[in-house]
């Protein structure tokens, strides 16, 4: 049983606050997901649970298995399981898909890293996701399509196998076809594994394939509303704005 | 492939005919010519074990497509290196210089319709000091430089200057000049662009910096510590746009890896 919690988290960049009094759990085998206006602080919330710099944590912790993080590095927490599919991923020019793997495995598995049985791993894994098998040796999402770069964060899950899986707009510039595979991989990955997912997305099309245990409401720094599945057609009836209706429907 | 293996200012090995001109005192310089008569695929492989200064010419005839590959490696060095690329010719270079310290004049003369392609990278331990001249002397000539170099230790100064006189029309000119600096001294790069013709495509840029911040969070973001991931962007870095394998395979085993 794994657990991410985070307990009156206060987050400011440039001095402006972003993340106010923010608190959340999400243990193995739940799926929480987070909707919310744009620059309500939804991508904020992933990048400073993986320890991005950029933001300043004023107050407030972040646990895992009751470990705090907030002194930890990012690829400290990374080590320890939690993995970010990110929105919009970086593309690194000459560092190829499989090095960066190859790396980021043999770094967590350190002796016990086998390079034979990563090999097999990927290829089982690009299977999965349809990429192409070349593309495991071309430069990190360089020259990749939106739906290559996010097929590419859900084969970094596949293979690093986290435990808490923080998933920060994975449906956003996907077609029909991708979000469906992205979706159905995400729930297989989550059925094998009984990890803990942080689902962050504006749109209620993802969730034909995910299924919610906790559906949140964000809005300016801060949870205003958590319900159940049922939350999200409110959502997508009224709009974000309608807060008060959606407060008088729970 | 053909092979030429140069060790200080003498050539050891050479599957092309060449003129060799022995320096005939203190003051001179070993002077290396080849002329490309025919498509070719080249490696030229230079270790400088002793001080050395050489002088080193490629006239690529007309209509001749020509690639070439350069390793040097080793200690102090001067070279010159003179492109001649006639009507219709063209070359294409991925060079690598490892070594403790080095000057090179680098010059390229186009004729009309010929291209020159130039990537270029480097580990700088001690000093390196690079200047390219080129010529635009035909219509219709191109000429890409890209240097990308690692400040290890040392201090690196690039001076680039690319020529396109009156009339000499339809050339385009490309130079993107970027310096990793790992350490605090100062490298400097000057790209120059002469150009008196109103007929010409140009762009040049310069950049002295380190890793971009967003690109080591998303390989920490996978697990791997910061050394590693720098390890990682350096071997990145010095990888883009290379395909020759000698090339290729040194860096991997500097930097381990695929």
């Amino acid at each position: 049983m794994n657990s991410l919690k985070i307990k009156d988290l206060s987050v400011s960049i440039d001095n402006k606050d972003i993340l106010k009094n923010f608190n959340l759990e999400i243990n193995s085998g739940e799926i929480h997901v987070i909707m919310g206006p744009n620059g309500t602080g939804k991508s904020t919330l992933s990048k400073v649970i993986m320890g991005d710099t950029n933001y300043q944590v004023k107050n407030g912790n972040i646990y895992y298995n009751d470990i705090l993080l907030n002194d930890l590095k990012t690829d400290e927490r990374a080590r320890l399981g939690i993995y970010l599919g990110m929105q919009s991923p970086i593309e690194i020019e000459g560092v190829t898909n499989a090095d960066m793997l190859r790396t980021a495995i043999s770094s967590k598995d350190k002796d016990n890293f086998k390079l034979f049985e990563f090999i097999k791993e990927l290829e089982k894994n690009i299977d999965l996701l349809h990429m192409n098998k070349e593309m495991i040796h071309r430069s990190v999402n360089v020259g990749f399509s939106g739906g290559e770069k996010k097929k590419n964060e859900i084969l970094g899950m596949y293979m690093l196998k986290p435990n808490i899986v923080l998933l920060d707009e994975i449906d956003s510039g996907l077609d029909v076809d991708s979000l469906k595979l992205i979706g159905e991989s995400v729930t297989k990955y989550y059925q094998e594994s009984n990890c803990g997912i942080l689902l962050i997305t504006h749109y209620q099309r993802l969730l034909d394939y995910i299924k919610p245990t906790h559906v949140h409401i964000m809005k300016n720094g801060h949870i205003i509303k958590s319900g159940d599945n049922s939350l999200v057609k409110l959502i997508e009836d009224y709009g974000y704005d309608s807060t008060n209706i959606i407060e008088e429907n729970i | 492939m053909n092979k030429i293996i140069i060790e200080n200012d003498k050539i050891v090995e050479s599957d092309i005919e060449y003129k060799y001109t022995k320096k005939e005192n203190i003051f001179d310089i070993s002077k290396i010519e080849f002329n490309i008569d025919k498509d070719s695929k080249i490696l030229l492989n230079i270790n400088i074990k002793e001080e050395s200064k050489l002088i080193i010419t490629f006239n690529i005839l007309d209509n001749i497509n020509t690639e070439l590959t350069i390793i040097t490696q080793g200690n102090k060095s001067k070279i010159q290196y003179n492109y001649n690329l006639s009507k219709n010719a063209s070359i294409n270079i991925e060079k690598l210089n490892i070594l403790d310290s080095i000057r090179e004049l680098i010059t390229a003369n186009l004729e009309e319709n010929s291209s020159i392609n130039y990537i270029f990278k480097s580990i700088s331990y001690n000093k390196e000091n690079y200047d390219y001249m080129i010529y635009h002397n035909g219509i219709n000539s191109n000429s890409n430089i890209i240097n990308n170099s690692i400040n290890e230790q040392g201090s690196i100064y690039y001076q680039i200057s690319s020529f396109i006189p009156k009339n000499i029309t339809g050339c385009s000119t490309n130079q993107y000049n970027r310096i990793i600096n790992k350490i605090d001294n100062i490298c400097e790069i000057k790209p120059n662009l002469y150009i008196d013709c109103d007929d010409v495509e140009a762009n040049h840029s310069a950049l002295i910096d380190t890793f971009n911040k967003n690109e080591l969070f998303y390989l920490e973001s996978k697990g791997i510590n910061k050394l590693d991931s720098l390890k990682l962007l350096e071997k990145g870095f010095l990888l883009s746009k290379i395909n020759d394998k000698e090339i290729i395979n040194i860096i991997n085993k500097k930097y381990g890896g695929e």
